[in-house]
């Protein structure tokens, strides 16, 4: 399975233009890493569909049919029910059957280590617990896709951790896009790395390849991993 | 876990909490004005959409809150990256409308219950269809909201949803139902009994097919985005410019004619054997001993006076296709003081006995009857009003000096030989 894109390209009144990007996506955790407003979230709902192209396509190969999951940037979760009764809603609404509907969700809850949680209103989950509870809806489906955007964003050191924890879980046998400006996520997840600047990627590799093109020893205070988006970012500028 | 669950429904969202409005409304509409409409089945479906209106606008306002909260930016993956992406709104939507169903529903039963309706004049499958359009014009303000919601962020889709609904409203409803022209939005509201009506089936199947057209297509079309806003694609936006074009020229290709229309004359049958034999709809039998006894004791008075041209063989209640003919019986419609107040003026009763309605002049507007006829007959409902002990003063509104004077017994007999005869301008 992978996703395409074939000269995908998207444009903005305000003039930013993403792309055109060519790019396959297979198996496994790819982490999208760029400044703010370098185009990740646009990148991200191009590849969801949400987002209208001036050029280009991009193309699913899931066996016939696109099983997507997503995690917006910021998840509006309905705070009053309870983790088990979104998760079924999402489950319906993803079209899982009845059948396998309340197996699905349990599995869910059990990927984000929210089990004990289940039947708890979801506005008295912690920060960290809410955005597991969003990965859970991306997954409860098993999307042969998975898309998720600044998934530890604002969430505690500790709570980052076990998000990072659960997205390594939930990305494993699909094709997973993190988008992140967090290094520290990528060093925790990624297989691949793409290095997004102003619309346009100006990297994609492994994280030792990143590393490489550091010439000498790291910037004090920063990592390998640091100093080389920190070199990246300034060339294409 | 059912996905139809009540309970995070009404935890999540706002359109569910609509029934409560709705119940109140319909409620109160349904114990108005003495509940005149109880027992006749075709006056109480029209009757129950007198509040519909209010629940739509209200509906429409809650739902495009609903939907536009369920677009947002964190959530609105769920619509358009679903593997169904109709069914998360269909949810929201369904659990607006679905309860104003049940509520309608509900009330519809409580008042043909509490009339006693067990064998409407005017069919059961007529009462269905008229029924059938409300439900669907409630619906179509539920999908008129999740329309408008679909495009509007959430602060602004409600009141925004309210003045569009309450502009259709204008636009679409009855406000000019005087004319025969067609209406989407008309669902009735008759506060005067249907009996000799029926619906105009042509025009409700019009109502239908439009409602349900324009309804599912508001309900299934899904936004994309374009740059930071949601908006339709071309084929969506030619659609609904379709859509609304043939609802705003529905008034010149629908089928001519009001949303009711004559049925076939019939006589009443719910008769009480007295003398004079009195008749009332059986749809009105609840009203018959209060009927009843005014006629009664007007025929009696008449009769122990010497009135004879006062006196009937038969007195029939008319309606709007049937007029009794017969000599020997005059004819008297469903007193709206009964219908208004819930009690009887038996000076509404004692005029409509003398009216002689089926004189061509009194349905000729261009060319109505002289002031000598309106004077002569309150003269003569003044002198059968006394003559029965009772006080015509407090009863009519005319000149104090021709309703206190009691006409002799041959000038009513002249004043009424002429109205048999429809001469009316002497």
């Amino acid at each position: 399975m992978f996703v395409r894109c074939t000269g995908s390209m998207t444009r903005y009144r305000s003039g930013f233009v993403l792309g055109p990007i060519d790019l396959t996506f297979a198996e496994g955790i790819t982490c999208l890493v760029g400044a703010n407003g370098s185009g990740k979230s646009t990148l991200f709902r191009m590849l969801a569909g949400m987002q209208s192209l001036t050029g280009g396509g991009v193309e699913y190969d899931d066996h016939g049919s696109r099983r997507l999951g997503f995690l917006p940037q910021s998840p509006e979760l309905p705070g009053r029910a309870t983790c088990r009764e979104f998760l079924h809603l999402v489950a319906w609404v993803q079209g899982v059957t009845k059948a396998r509907r309340t197996d699905a969700v349990q599995e869910a809850l059990a990927a984000v280590c929210l089990e004990d949680r289940a039947d708890q209103q979801i506005r008295e989950l912690s920060g960290g617990m809410a955005r597991r509870l969003a990965i859970a809806q991306a997954i409860v489906h098993d999307p042969a896709i998975l898309l998720l955007d600044e998934p530890t964003v604002g969430l505690d050191p500790v709570q980052r951790l076990s998000v990072r924890e659960s997205l390594h879980a939930a990305g494993q046998g699909r094709v997973t896009l993190v988008s992140t400006h967090l290094l520290e996520d990528v060093r925790g997840l990624a297989d691949r790395i793409l290095v997004l600047s102003e619309g346009a990627v100006i990297f994609d590799g492994t994280i030792q390849t990143m590393e490489d093109l550091v010439p000498e020893a790291p910037v004090a205070g920063q990592s390998l991993l640091e100093t080389a988006l920190t070199l990246l970012i300034r060339s294409a500028e | 876990m059912r996905i139809l669950s009540p309970s995070m429904a009404f935890r999540s969202l706002y359109g569910p909490w609509v029934v409560l409005p709705a119940l109140t409304l319909e409620g109160v509409n349904l114990l108005n004005r003495h509940h005149p409409y109880l027992g006749e089945g075709a006056w109480t479906v029209d009757w129950l959409a007198i509040p519909l209106w209010i629940i739509g606008v209200v509906a429409a306002g809650v739902v495009a809150i609903d939907v536009a909260r369920l677009l947002r930016p964190g959530s609105r993956h769920l619509v358009l990256t679903a593997t169904h992406r109709s069914r998360l709104l269909l949810w929201a939507t369904a659990w607006a409308g679905g309860p104003l169903l049940l509520v309608h529903t509900l009330t519809l039963i409580t008042a043909l219950v509490a009339g006693r309706v067990n064998d409407p004049s005017v069919g059961w499958a007529q009462m269905g269809a008229a029924y059938s359009v409300q439900c669907l014009g409630l619906l179509w303000f539920v999908a008129l909201g999740g329309l408008i919601g679909r495009f509007i962020p959430p602060l602004l889709a409600g009141p925004v949803a309210v003045g569009a609904a309450f502009l259709t409203v204008l636009a679409l409803s009855g406000a000019s139902a005087g004319t025969p022209a067609f209406r989407l939005l008309n669902f009735g509201g008759a506060t005067i009994t249907l009996i000799g009506l029926r619906w105009n089936l042509a025009y409700l199947g019009v109502q239908a097919l439009l409602l349900i057209g324009s309804g599912l297509f508001a309900v299934l079309v899904i936004p994309t985005v374009r740059g930071a806003r949601l908006t339709l694609r071309w084929p969506a936006l030619l659609t609904l410019i379709v859509i609304v074009a043939v609802i705003a020229s529905a008034t010149r290709w629908a089928p001519p004619g009001h949303r009711t229309v004559p049925a076939a004359a019939a006589a009443p049958t719910h008769c009480l054997s007295r003398a004079p034999v009195i008749c009332i709809y059986y749809e009105h039998r609840r009203d018959a001993a209060t009927i009843a006894a005014t006629l009664t004791r007007l025929e009696s008075a008449a009769n122990r006076a010497g009135y004879s041209a006062l006196v009937s063989d038969r007195l029939e209640e008319s309606s709007r296709t049937y007029t009794p003919t017969r000599a020997g019986t005059r004819g008297f419609p469903h007193p709206s003081s009964l219908e208004d107040t819930g009690t009887l003026d038996p000076n509404e009763l004692a005029t409509s006995l003398l009216t002689p309605l089926t004189c061509p002049q009194l349905r000729d507007p261009a060319k109505p009857p002289p002031d000598s006829y309106w004077l002569n007959l309150e003269s003569v409902v003044a002198t059968w009003l006394h003559l029965a002990g009772l006080d015509p003063a407090s009863a009519m509104a005319g000149d104090p000096e021709h309703i206190s004077d009691k006409l002799s017994a041959q000038k009513v007999t002249s004043i009424l030989q002429g109205f048999a005869q429809c001469k009316l301008t002497e």
